[in-house]
């Protein structure tokens, strides 16, 4: 018992010694909302921040720091010095990443913000078409807080499948996987205004791409499962000629609701051949007045079209990211699964990859149109 | 738990043939163990007189030379003295305690020639008859006992259900019981406690239902009581639980009657008290406390509901202010984004820390709360008023704490409201505050050893025995469908787990018996 006792004392004296914690009371520090980094020098970065913290007058305000150094911790240290409140980087969002030095290689940039136990894995990563400090300095007309406004950016865009997901969970997978390269959301700052442009390819660690357009749309039908995306297509109007006269020889046609199923699959190891599958439904919403979508052959022959315009534009993607052999559709990770680990590395698959063949096969189904029908 | 002194003294009192001892002024009820012998009268009143400490409400009334009346004046009802007892021995010539007890016609009428029965009788109010030349006294029990009338349960107050709770009573509250459980097996066993307060205590239990053992348990934990006095059922349920270091109760109070025979008939043990409105309930697990008998009174979907939300309720009442504090002191990141605004907003000119300023805010509620239950109901409200709207709407605009804690904090007190019983009530709001101060000195670690400490107390704590946690921890699957939720009365066994009589295959058959059979 007195035993017991005592051993309770040494708790006590033991927890009241290693407790005290490091307070970080949200009202007393600077919250970095976003963060940008770009290469100053050869070895040197250039942190950008957005601090949200708030005044006296209980207003939430937003400052930007800028500071370089050789490390990100240095720069941190350098701009606390310029700060009344203590910085933290527990409540950033969003990490952007100026071009060039994403050209350089983003594995530091990536290294660093793992490594900090406060980061959340559910931020994101995105590369500015440029560089990323003056996008995140400059005075927006219309935005008050550039941090949650390109968090906002990013999260909306992402959920609605526009383009892919680029969370640090996601991206620090996939530059780990050797089969399979980054895409990560590209933004482009334009006039007084920021939106996302298209995706940022990587080769390795080392962006050498870019794919605009709606070139993300066709990554992510490759890559993903759509639950409900949207895309507007161009196919020549000809086919439908015969229809009615008044029928352009562009014809745009908007399908939403789009549920996607894709299926790749390895059928000659040696080539390597891959048999890429892939179902589309979804909605017509909007087409040229002229044409009667109540007449089901329209419709097959809108679906024919389709398909066509699908097929075209994958591989048209897939030649592209062969060119610059990045293999951002993760067709490495199918081949290493059919061949095993021990039979492909990343040096031998980076050599297989612009050979690699892949027959496009997409059915389209346009389930209905609009809400008459 | 109980020392061998007290067993002691009870080998005594059982032992009738005790000498007097020294007269003092100070009589033990042993010492009073004593027969009489024949006495001349007056003999016989300055005896009694002795005894019981010469009251100034004694009196003695001589009806003729031969017989006299002693009784306490404030304990007996005239009327009956009157009519029933002056008139009958008026008119008797050769009185002769046998005689008399014939003659009187009175249900409760007993012959004695033990100097404690008598005295205890007279001090319980009783009339004593002696008559010339005779050792044995005729004890007629005329007493008048004053008892509020039965009202409704005010502490656990319920829209659907019985309107009726216990008084002060003990025979009006036995006789409740009975009303709701007219089973001959209803076994009531009673018990005296208290040197000084001689309290009655029923013991009462359903035969072959309830466990032989925990009957037992409770037998001797009572027989072997030593106090002087015992005025409520909450200081015998003490007295009497498993663990008294502990802040929470094993055993169930409740003034409800359907509450305590809903117990019985699951083969639990009652416990009712003179004097007490309370009725024991026991063995009692702990998500027991949270139940209320209007859960089972609705519908069993609706009785879910109600259990899930006050599940829910005690765990917010519990953890949302110390995880306020805790995300706020140490866990920025885990605010959302959304709420990082506003909370920080509310917060930039209040000058403590979130700890110092959760506790502040907190001890007002619990000021307000206890000033409103000490207080007269009208005024009550206007302390409630005064509290909540004056001190809450100045306190913010004083700076001294922020627009989102005071509704952390009043959540959680209301929370801690839906708590059907008002100990475990307590016990709920008084447990936020080691836990505050653990979040705010470890954050979100402190608020875990806070979880881990209760967790393993409860699962050590057991009620006559049982587990504390069941059926949760020990799983019993035959119980689930009575805890956290409410299933349809088919699926409900009729016992409890706990309660079962051993671990005999056929009993345990009997046991599985469903309500709707």
């Amino acid at each position: 018992m007195i035993k017991r006792r005592v051993l309770l004392y040494y708790l006590c004296i033991f927890l009241l010694l290693f407790g005290c914690a490091d307070p970080k009371i949200l009202e007393r520090i600077s919250l970095a909302v976003l963060i940008g980094y770009d290469v100053e020098s050869a070895d040197k970065v250039t942190a950008t921040v957005a601090l949200r913290s708030v005044n006296q007058e209980l207003q939430s305000i937003v400052s930007i720091a800028s500071q370089t150094d050789e490390t990100s911790k240095g720069t941190r240290i350098k701009a606390s010095l310029d700060s009344t409140k203590k910085i933290v980087a527990g409540q950033a969002r969003v990490i952007l990443l100026g071009s060039k030095l994403a050209e350089a290689g983003i594995t530091q940039a990536l290294h660093t913000t793992k490594m900090n136990s406060e980061m959340s894995s559910g931020l994101y990563f995105a590369i500015v078409d440029g560089e990323a400090g003056p996008l995140i300095e400059r005075k927006y007309e219309n935005i008050s807080d550039i941090g949650q406004h390109i968090f906002y950016l990013l999260e909306h865009n992402i959920e609605e499948q526009y383009t892919v997901s680029s969370t640090l969970h996601e991206t620090v997978r996939d530059s780990y996987s050797p089969f399979i390269d980054l895409a990560l959301p590209l933004i482009v700052q334009d006039e007084d205004d920021v939106h996302i442009s298209g995706l940022a390819i990587f080769n390795g660690d080392k962006m050498v791409g870019k794919l605009v357009g709606n070139e993300p749309f066709y990554v992510v039908l490759v890559k993903e499962k759509y639950n409900a995306g949207s895309i507007q297509v161009i196919i020549p109007g000809a086919p439908l000629k015969k229809l009615s006269n008044d029928i352009p020889d562009q014809l745009a046609i908007a399908i939403d609701s789009i549920f996607s199923n894709r299926k790749v699959k390895l059928v000659n190891k040696d080539t390597p051949e891959f048999e890429l599958d892939i179902k589309v439904e979804g909605r017509v919403l909007e087409i040229h007045s002229s044409i009667t979508t109540e007449d089901f052959n329209v419709m097959e022959i809108l679906e024919k079209e389709v398909e066509k315009e699908f097929k075209k534009e994958i591989d048209k993607i897939i030649k592209k990211t062969q060119e610059l052999n990045s293999d951002i559709l993760g067709f490495g990770e199918v081949y290493k699964a059919n061949v095993g680990t021990k039979n492909v590395d990343k040096k031998k698959w980076k050599e297989l990859y612009p050979k690699i063949k892949v027959n496009a096969n997409i059915t389209v189904e346009l389930l209905r149109n609009g809400v008459f029908d | 738990m109980f020392n061998n002194k007290k067993d002691k003294k009870n080998e005594q009192s059982t032992n009738n043939q005790q000498e007097l001892q020294e007269p003092t002024k100070h009589y033990t009820k042993s010492e009073l163990k004593q027969t009489l012998d024949t006495r001349t009268k007056e003999e016989f009143v300055n005896l009694i007189k002795d005894k019981v400490s010469s009251p100034a409400d004694f009196i003695v009334k001589n009806i003729n030379d031969e017989i006299t009346i002693i009784y306490i004046e404030n304990l007996i009802e005239v009327q009956s003295l009157n009519d029933n007892i002056i008139s009958t021995l008026q008119s008797i010539s050769e009185p002769t305690p046998q005689l008399i007890k014939e003659k009187l016609s009175l249900a409760q009428v007993d012959i004695s020639n033990k100097l404690d029965v008598i005295i205890y009788e007279l001090i319980g109010g009783a009339a004593l008859i002696h008559t010339k030349e005779n050792a044995d006294i005729v004890v007629a029990k005329i007493s008048s006992y004053q008892s509020r009338s039965l009202s409704a349960p005010e502490n656990e107050s319920q829209v659907i259900g019985t309107q009726v709770g216990f008084n002060e009573n003990l025979t009006t509250n036995i006789s409740l019981i009975r009303r709701f459980i007219k089973s001959p097996n209803l076994c009531n066993e009673n018990f005296e406690v208290g040197e000084d307060t001689v309290t009655s205590i029923s013991l009462l239990y359903l035969k072959g239902t309830a466990s032989e053992e925990q009957v037992n348990t409770i037998r001797q934990r009572i027989e072997s009581l030593d106090v002087s006095g015992l005025i409520d059922s909450a200081i015998l349920a003490e007295l009497i639980d498993d663990s008294t270091k502990t802040v929470f109760p094993q055993m169930l109070l409740t003034e409800r009657p359907d509450r305590f025979c809903d117990g019985l008939l699951s083969g639990k043990i009652g416990i009712m008290m003179n004097g007490s409105s309370m009725g024991i309930v026991t063995p009692i697990a702990f998500i027991e406390f949270f139940h209320s008998k209007e859960d089972q009174n609705l519908r069993w979907q609706i009785g879910t509901m109600l259990r899930l939300l006050r599940f829910s309720a005690i765990i917010a009442s519990v953890f949302l202010t110390p995880i306020y504090v805790a995300a706020l002191t140490y866990h920025y990141e885990i605010i959302s984004h959304t709420l990082i605004v506003p909370l920080s907003e509310s917060r930039a000119i209040v000058p403590f820390p979130p700890i110092l300023e959760a506790l502040f805010l907190e001890l007002i509620i619990e000021l307000l709360r206890e000033a409103g239950s000490r207080l007269p109901t009208k005024v009550g409200q206007t302390v409630g008023i005064v509290g909540g709207i004056v001190i809450g709407t100045a306190a913010v605009d004083a700076g001294i704490t922020s627009n989102i804690l005071i509704i952390f904090v009043a959540l959680s007190a209301l929370a801690s409201f839906t708590t059907p019983n008002y100990v475990m009530a307590n016990i709920i709001r008084f447990l936020r505050f080691p836990i505050i101060i653990l979040a705010g000195i470890w954050g979100f670690l402190g608020i875990m050893i806070a979880v881990c400490f209760l967790l393993i107390h409860l699962l050590r704590l057991s009620s006559l025995g049982a587990p504390y946690l069941s059926p949760l921890y020990p799983l019993r699957l035959k119980d689930l469908p009575n805890s956290l939720i409410r299933l349809p009365l088919s699926n409900i066994s009729r016992q409890a787990v706990n309660t079962r009589k051993g671990d005999d295959e056929s009993t345990n058959q009997e046991n599985n018996e469903k309500v709707s059979e």
